[in-house]
């Protein structure tokens, strides 16, 4: 009966100490949703390096109302509004990286 | 001579020793950037000479095998017919490697991950007829329950016992280290957490090791060869997961065959130190034994103190020397960490055949230090200050460094890790393009041409010299020289690393991540320039050189026959002088890369005088001495009368690490040390007068070929982002673009990428070898301190690093490529 016990205590530390090693690994899987590197992303960011902003800006609008919580999507929208010349939506989207990220003004952002 | 001798089993471990050795090198050479700039170039010719002798050396270590393994063919059973096909099989490998050897041959690519694992595979086979052997011997015991619990206690009571050994004798080991050191964030407080954290991580390392064996034993001791085999498959799935993170990462070593070669070598390690154990034991124990033990030893039931004192002696001096061999020659910590982990492995065994077997620890007791520890390692979370604080211990304490690490190192954004690696060291074919930065490039209008000089100084820092540091005091000449050229204060290079620096320098753009684009020429921007004006190339045909010049009759080598670690910049510059001298009407242009400042060919130790107070004394020297020649040959050009027609560019292909943070060298890294560079740049004297120049602006390396193009009176036009401009054609518009303009600067050697902002002034590196990023502010008097990335960094800095890999992609068709891969 001890043995068992103490076989029992034994294996229940051993799972304690694996589920704390495996927890990152499992919360990353597990996601936020949101990924930068999905086609519809890249599509995104390709468009905006070629300078092709009225193509990106429909996907980033469809991708900002899916993850409403996304800085990323909020930088890009302010990166297009400003290639196409809308100044005003541009701050708009700026403010909402800054508010979405949690970042003060202005930090490494520009 | 038998299986009980310690000759015999010294023997063995040279038989295996020879294979381990066999299989690091291929192991190494599989990586490409490291068989191009690490053995190709005899960074360290002992591993060049290894090679040469290698398939010689290979009859004489299976002289010694067959000779070791003699009285086992001779026995009439399967153990004798199984030894006999293993020695045939390694005569006919040895054969087939002097016919065609194998280490000098291998060069990147799968194959060398296959030679590896062959050589892994030999031991194996060493220790499985040494495990056949035994077999029969009633060498393993089958424990009563009251063994198995005092056999439990012991073993938690090791565990224990090892994790406080390695945590009390590095904290020793880190303030010896650390005597005399400034550290602002190391005084009592810091201290303090440093070993709090490192007592938590250590303890949890040893609580879980000790977990895994106990609940192995309690689910298999009831059949001993299973229990053993359960230890066996333990202990060698922690060497190759070990091996993995720490070799297997450094090297790029991902996939199947990565993985494949881990396996390898946790096996043919165990298999072989296990065979050996169980041979001695077999002849020599009439008791049965342990599994544990077999592998750590046996307790003794009334130690001696001599020979206590003396194995941790052993230990301690383990782990001084491990120390020491890493600070002359590491990569990103691989020695330092696996000499960590032999310590650990060491203090273990000490403490397992130290150990009486008699204790008996209470169940709660057990539960208490397992939870407590665990408890305390899930619910402490540093502040920003106490992770400045530990990451400056952890600079000091290695073996804190590698437990954190294993513990706590949790990539944080891993898709951008693989998107990284993916782009890096890209192994497609790929076609030229062709860079211009004039659209069609003839002759030079100017009717004069000028003498060009390009010295690039491996791993030369800035701070190394008088016109960026005004304590250094050991560089009068160059200090001279800088006062009558242009000292570029904010100089970048635009890879960490000489693979890829040296051909952006002559490309004057940013490359594809591959070494190397084959030919170069379409893409050689610089040597286009000197071929359409008639120059006579002097150039020194190293390594790098020998790919990425075209074949032209106007060139002149500098350095014939001199290997390429052995360039010196004396030497050199006194053979420039004498090409000076030629009758050649022909402009000259003269190129060297010197290796007088390579970590890897600095003293130990030199007499530090009082100049080098402060400096990293042998890399001061070295400076020092290059600083006379540069000097004399600036006399000689003015004796001359060449001075004032002559281009001249002294600069580095990067920094290097010179201690800080305890790291040497630049291996992948992308710290402010790595990537700043020295650029002094001598114009010619028409080309000074009509110049325009900003120099606090930031400047790449990549800026060196279009300022020449400016020096020939082109007008230098980059056809691409990626592209460098023309320092000396920098108005107040192009200056004020470039200072907003964020830079993408990566390593040469592995999917490590930085963005530099702010002119220069705030550096985000992300690192997709070890899964972290890390952030640099630079303070107005140019110093470099460690920083917070904030969320809105990372955010904006990975996609300033995706915007640049994309460019890469478009400009150098990697997407057309048939077969794009990358270190995945």
């Amino acid at each position: 009966m001890e043995s068992l016990t103490r076989t029992a205590l034994l294996l229940g530390l051993l799972a304690a100490y694996a589920a704390a090693t495996l927890r990152p690994v499992l919360l990353d899987g597990a996601g936020r949703g949101f990924d930068a590197l999905a086609p519809e992303s890249r599509f995104v960011e390709h468009a905006i390096g070629e300078h092709r902003f009225g193509d990106a800006l429909p996907v980033a609008l469809q991708l900002r109302h899916a993850h409403t919580g996304e800085p990323l999507v909020a930088y890009w929208l302010a990166t297009i509004y400003q290639g196409l010349g809308r100044p005003a939506d541009a701050r708009s989207a700026w403010d909402d990286f800054h508010r979405l990220s949690g970042s003060p003004d202005g930090v490494n952002a520009d | 001579m038998g299986p009980s001798s310690r000759a015999w089993t010294a023997g063995r471990l040279l038989v295996a020793g020879f294979c381990w050795l066999t299989a690091a090198y291929a192991c190494v050479a599989s990586s490409t950037f490291a068989s191009l700039q690490f053995l190709q170039p005899r960074v360290f010719p002992w591993v060049g000479t290894f090679s040469d002798w290698h398939a010689a050396a290979g009859w004489l270590w299976l002289a010694v095998a067959a000779a070791l393994s003699w009285r086992d063919v001779r026995r009439h059973d399967v153990h004798g017919r199984l030894a006999l096909g293993l020695l045939t099989l390694l005569a006919a490998a040895v054969v087939w490697n002097s016919a065609s050897p194998v280490l000098p041959s291998l060069a990147g690519g799968t194959r060398p991950l296959v030679v590896a694992i062959v050589a892994f595979a030999i031991p194996i086979g060493f220790g499985t007829l040494d495990h056949v052997a035994v077999r029969g011997c009633r060498s393993l015991d089958r424990p009563s329950t009251t063994d198995r619990t005092t056999d439990e206690s012991r073993l938690f009571f090791v565990a224990v016992a090892t994790a406080l050994l390695a945590t009390a004798l590095y904290a020793v080991f880190a303030s010896v280290t650390m005597a005399g050191a400034f550290e602002p964030d190391l005084l009592t407080a810091g201290l303090l957490t440093g070993l709090g954290w490192s007592l938590a991580d250590h303890l949890w390392i040893g609580c879980a090791a000790f977990l895994t064996l106990a609940v192995i034993a309690r689910l298999a001791s009831p059949r001993p060869s299973v229990h053993y085999a359960a230890i066996f498959a333990t202990l060698a799935a922690a060497l190759a997961l070990a091996f993995s993170r720490l070799v297997g990462t450094a090297l790029g070593m991902h996939g199947v065959a990565g993985a494949g070669v881990a396996v390898a070598f946790g096996t043919s390690v165990v298999g072989t130190w296990g065979g050996l154990r169980l041979r001695r034991f077999a002849a020599d124990t009439p008791a049965t034994v342990p599994p544990l033990d077999v592998f750590f030893g046996t307790a003794g039931l009334a130690p001696s103190p001599a020979r206590s004192a003396l194995a941790v002696g052993g230990t301690i001096g383990l782990a001084v020397a491990c120390a020491a061999i890493a600070r002359q020659a590491d990569w990103d910590f691989v020695l330092l960490k696996s000499g960590v982990l032999a310590v650990w492995i060491a203090a273990f065994g000490l403490a397992h055949r130290t150990t009486t077997s008699r204790m008996r620890v209470p169940a709660w007791g057990i539960a208490l230090v397992c939870a407590v520890t665990l408890a305390a390692q899930q619910t402490m979370h540093a502040s920003v200050d106490q992770r400045r604080m530990l990451a400056r211990y952890e600079v000091y304490n290695p073996s804190f460094r590698l437990a954190h690490g294993l513990l706590h190192d949790v990539a944080a954004t891993p898709a951008f890790d693989r998107f990284l690696r993916a782009n890096t060291s890209v192994d497609a074919a790929l076609m030229p393009v062709n860079l211009e930065f004039v659209a069609s490039l003839g002759p030079s209008p100017q009717p004069e041409k000028p003498l060009i000089f390009v010295f690039v100084v491996d791993s030369l820092r800035p701070d190394y010299l008088g016109s960026y540091n005004r304590a250094v005091r050991f560089t009068p000449r160059l200090d001279a020289f800088a006062a009558e050229s242009v000292v570029f204060r904010n100089a970048f290079t635009r890879f960490g690393g000489t693979g890829l620096s040296v051909p952006a320098i002559w490309a004057g753009s940013a490359l594809v991540h591959k070494q190397y684009v084959q030919p170069f020429h379409p893409m050689n921007t610089l040597e286009k320039l000197l071929d359409v004006n008639g120059y006579r190339k002097v150039v020194g045909r190293d390594s790098i050189m020998g790919r990425l010049l075209d074949a032209s009759p106007r060139r002149d080598e500098l350095d014939a026959g001199v290997a390429n670690m052995d360039y010196r910049l004396c030497g050199t510059l006194g053979q420039i002088e004498t090409k000076l001298a030629s009758a050649d009407p022909a402009p000259i242009f003269a190129y060297s890369l010197p290796q007088d400042v390579h970590m890897s060919r600095l003293p130990a130790t030199v007499e530090s005088g009082p100049e080098y107070r402060g400096f990293h004394a042998p890399y001061a020297t070295k400076v020092h001495a290059i600083d006379a020649c540069f000097g004399h040959f600036v006399d000689t050009l003015k004796a001359r009368g060449l001075y004032d027609r002559s281009l001249i560019v002294l600069t580095s292909d990067h920094g290097e690490m010179l201690g800080e943070d305890g790291r040497f060298g630049h291996s992948t890294h992308l710290f402010p040390q790595v990537i700043r560079v020295p650029l002094l740049v001598h114009l010619p004297a028409a080309l000074a007068r009509r110049a325009a120049i900003d120099v606090d602006t930031l400047a790449l390396s990549t800026d060196i070929t279009p300022t020449i193009y400016s020096a020939l009176g082109y007008n230098p036009v980059p056809a691409n982002p990626l592209m460098g401009r023309s320092l000396v054609a920098m108005d107040a518009t192009a200056a004020a673009a470039r200072r907003r303009e964020p830079v993408v600067i990566a390593s040469s050697y592995g999917p490590v990428y930085a963005v530099l902002q702010d002119n220069g002034q705030r550096l985000y590196i992300a690192d997709a070898l070890n899964g972290s990023d890390l952030a640099y502010a630079r303070a107005g008097d140019g110093t470099w301190s460690a920083a917070e990335v904030t969320p809105a960094e990372r955010i904006v800095s990975q996609f300033l690093i995706r915007q640049h890999v994309d460019e890469v992609s478009r400009v150098f068709h990697v997407d057309d490529a048939p077969a794009h891969h990358g270190q995945h």
